[in-house]
Order: C-alpha cells, then structure tokens, then sequence
C-alpha cells in the first residue's frame, strides 16, 4: 500500500521533529498519526512531490504549534537585558549524539524551546515566528536568546559538574 | 559548535515511536473513507429518490394484495418505509412516459378509488402548490423518468441511518409526489438535506422507527 510505504520512510525522521517540540510522547505519537493523516488527505493538492518532505514536515510542526498554543501556559515576557547575549549556540554541544540533543532540547521549557526549534534548526525569521506564535518579535528574539542561556547553562553542568 | 553542523545532525536525526502509530492512521482513514460520509463524494451529487405515496404505480393491479398498497386507515403524516420490493416495482411497472395521465383529476380520481374514497369532487379541489416553498416547480414527468435515474447508494441501506442521524447536508434531485394533495415537488440539487425536505412536508414523525426500517430495505420508500 503506497500510504504505508511512505509512511515508513518518512515517519522516524517525522516523530524525531514532533519530539523536538512536544515534550510528552504520547502526544508526539497523536501528533506523529494526525500529521501523516492530514497530509493523505491533502496530497493532492502538492504540485511537486520532490518537496514532500518538507511539506510534511510543516505540517508537523504546524500540528506540535496548535497543540502547545492548546496547552502551554503563555510564553513569558520579553527580558530587555538578555538582548545580545550568548548569540553562538555553545560549542559543546557538538559532542553530544542526537538522542543526547534531543533531551536537552526537549527539557528546555516551552517558550524557548519552539522558539529554539524554529530560529535555530527550522530557519524561520523572528518575524515569521512573531506572526505563527501570534506575540511580538521582541519576545521571539528574548527567547530564543534566553533558550541559549538556558542550553549554556545545562551543558556547563553536564560538562563542568 | 558550527551551527550547519549543529543543523544537520538535528534533521538526519530519527527517532522510533513505541506506539502503533501506523494502525491508527489507518484507522483514521478508514473512518474518512466510510461511504456514508457525504462530503467525502468527490463527484458530490447523490440522488435521493422518495414517494410519498406508490399508490399509481400499483394501480394496474388491484386485484393481488400488495405490501405497497396504501391502507385507508393509514394516519396522515405517518412515515412508512417498505421492504425492498419497491425499486422491482418501479422498473417493472408498465407506466411508460407518454402513458402518465397528464391531467391531474384523473390521478387524483384513481388514488381515491385505491384508498377506497368515493368524493370524486375532493379531488377537484385540491389545494394549489404552497408559493412560499422556495424551489417548488411543477414536474412534468418524473414519475416515467425515475427508474432511469441513478438511485444512489448513499441512500440504501446502513448507510441511510448515518445520513439521518447526522443530519448533513447533502446534495441531491429529489422528485416528491404527495398523494394527498396529487401536487409533484421538484427538488433539484441544491444542497438541501434530506431532513430539511422531510420537515417542510411535515412527515417526520416516527422517524426512529423509519430509520430501523430504512436499514434493511434497499431504497428508501416513503408513503404517508
């Protein structure tokens, strides 16, 4: 059945990105099974398949985004004196395997981590995540600096205990 | 930590969900894809056929006892699904096109005789087409028309009880003929639902006990 051809190449690659942003694995998996679901339903409308991947992957995050704004507590206030701090991500971040990384960010509390996710991995601007997020791009930017503070400071105790 | 690396690690990771997550897609699917769904007809025209009376296609046999013949003490207003003899009925019945009496008396005369009335005069006066029904339009000869239309399975069976019970609107031509008043109702596809239309006709009494029958029948037949 080509649903669950696709369905196998893609949906490890797929789970690894919901997880990134959805802390809970039960949700994840609802995420995981909504995602590809959806993207059955609206195959049709893809013009070029050699961009189904990515295609799928927005509509996981789309779907981990509806699913914190459902449930997560709103983000938390700009902080002024954080702007231009920790602006590279920490170096020793680079030894740590991807099952490693994954916990890391998935500890990060809500706010930095979807924010993390979309600047840092996904490339999307502050403005875009400004408008996805429904908040000010200052407090994008507040964010993500204090999701790097935050990252900084997990791997000084993993690394310097 | 060069963040192209950083990166791509990140998007070459995999990671394996414990649950079955493959057998709820498919589950997900399968619901999608039940028939009974009407939005999901991706041609979106279904065609509902309903008689509020068969008492003039039976006419030419008056003599057999028939389970479409209509009860005189039958109470106005009361829903009735019949078994599936109907769509038998309808294709074989010798009512052709050109044999439909146009003049509506005439009609309305045998349906008395059938119900065992004898006030020819009634059926002279009977009253003219509601102006307020909103598609109502005088039908010429759908009666001879209905064993060609598609009787669309959306409508038979199981699947009717769904369509009731959800109550969505669905697309479809819909010929009524009220044996009571002789008038003919054109519904064309317009979105309207079948529940709507049973409204408007005011028939939607022991409906529960119309959907158990629509169950095992093959087409919805309807006379009150």
């Amino acid at each position: 059945m080509a649903f669950k051809y696709i369905y196998e190449i893609y949906h490890k690659k797929i789970y690894y990105v919901i997880s990134r942003y959805i802390k809970n694995d039960s949700d994840a998996e609802e995420i995981l099974s909504s995602t590809f679901v959806k993207a059955f339903q609206k195959i049709h409308q893809l013009d070029n398949l050699e961009l189904f991947y990515p295609w799928l992957k927005k509509i996981s995050i789309n779907l981990s985004l509806d699913h914190l704004r459902k449930n997560s507590p709103p983000h938390a206030a700009w902080d002024l004196s954080l702007e231009n701090k920790f602006y590279e991500l920490p170096k020793t971040l680079e030894t740590l395997e991807e099952e490693d990384l994954l916990t890391l960010i998935r500890d990060m509390p809500d706010g930095y981590r979807t924010v993390f996710n979309l600047y840092t991995i996904e490339g999307y601007s502050h403005q875009e995540i400004a408008d996805l997020l429904n908040f000010s791009v200052g407090n994008s930017k507040s964010q993500l600096m204090k999701s790097r503070a935050w990252l900084k400071q997990k791997l000084t105790k993993i690394y310097e205990p | 930590m060069n963040h192209k690396a950083f990166k791509n690690k990140i998007e070459s990771a995999e990671r394996t969900p414990e649950a079955d997550v493959w057998g709820n897609i498919e589950k997900q699917l399968d619901l999608l894809n039940q028939p009974s769904q009407p939005g999901r007809n991706p041609k979106g025209w279904v065609y509902a056929l309903l008689f509020l009376s068969l008492g003039l296609l039976q006419i030419p046999d008056t003599t057999q006892k028939n389970p479409l013949s209509i009860e005189p003490k039958k109470e106005i207003g009361r829903i009735i699904a019949q078994p599936d003899t109907s769509p038998k009925l309808i294709q074989s019945s010798p009512i052709q096109q050109n044999e439909i009496p146009s003049d509506p008396i005439d009609r309305s005369k045998l349906l008395e005789t059938k119900m065992k009335k004898t006030s020819i005069e009634e059926s002279n006066t009977k009253p003219e087409p509601k102006e307020e029904d909103p598609i109502l339009r005088p039908s010429h000869p759908p009666m001879a028309l209905l064993p060609q239309r598609k009787i669309d399975p959306l409508i038979t069976n199981g699947s009717a009880l769904e369509i009731y019970s959800n109550l969505k609107m669905i697309p479809f031509d819909l010929y009524v003929f009220n044996s009571g008043t002789g008038n003919q109702y054109f519904y064309p596809s317009a979105g309207i639902s079948l529940l709507s239309v049973l409204k408007d006709h005011q028939i939607i009494q022991d409906l529960n006990q119309t959907i158990q029958k629509i169950k095992s029948i093959e087409t919805v037949v309807i006379k009150y």
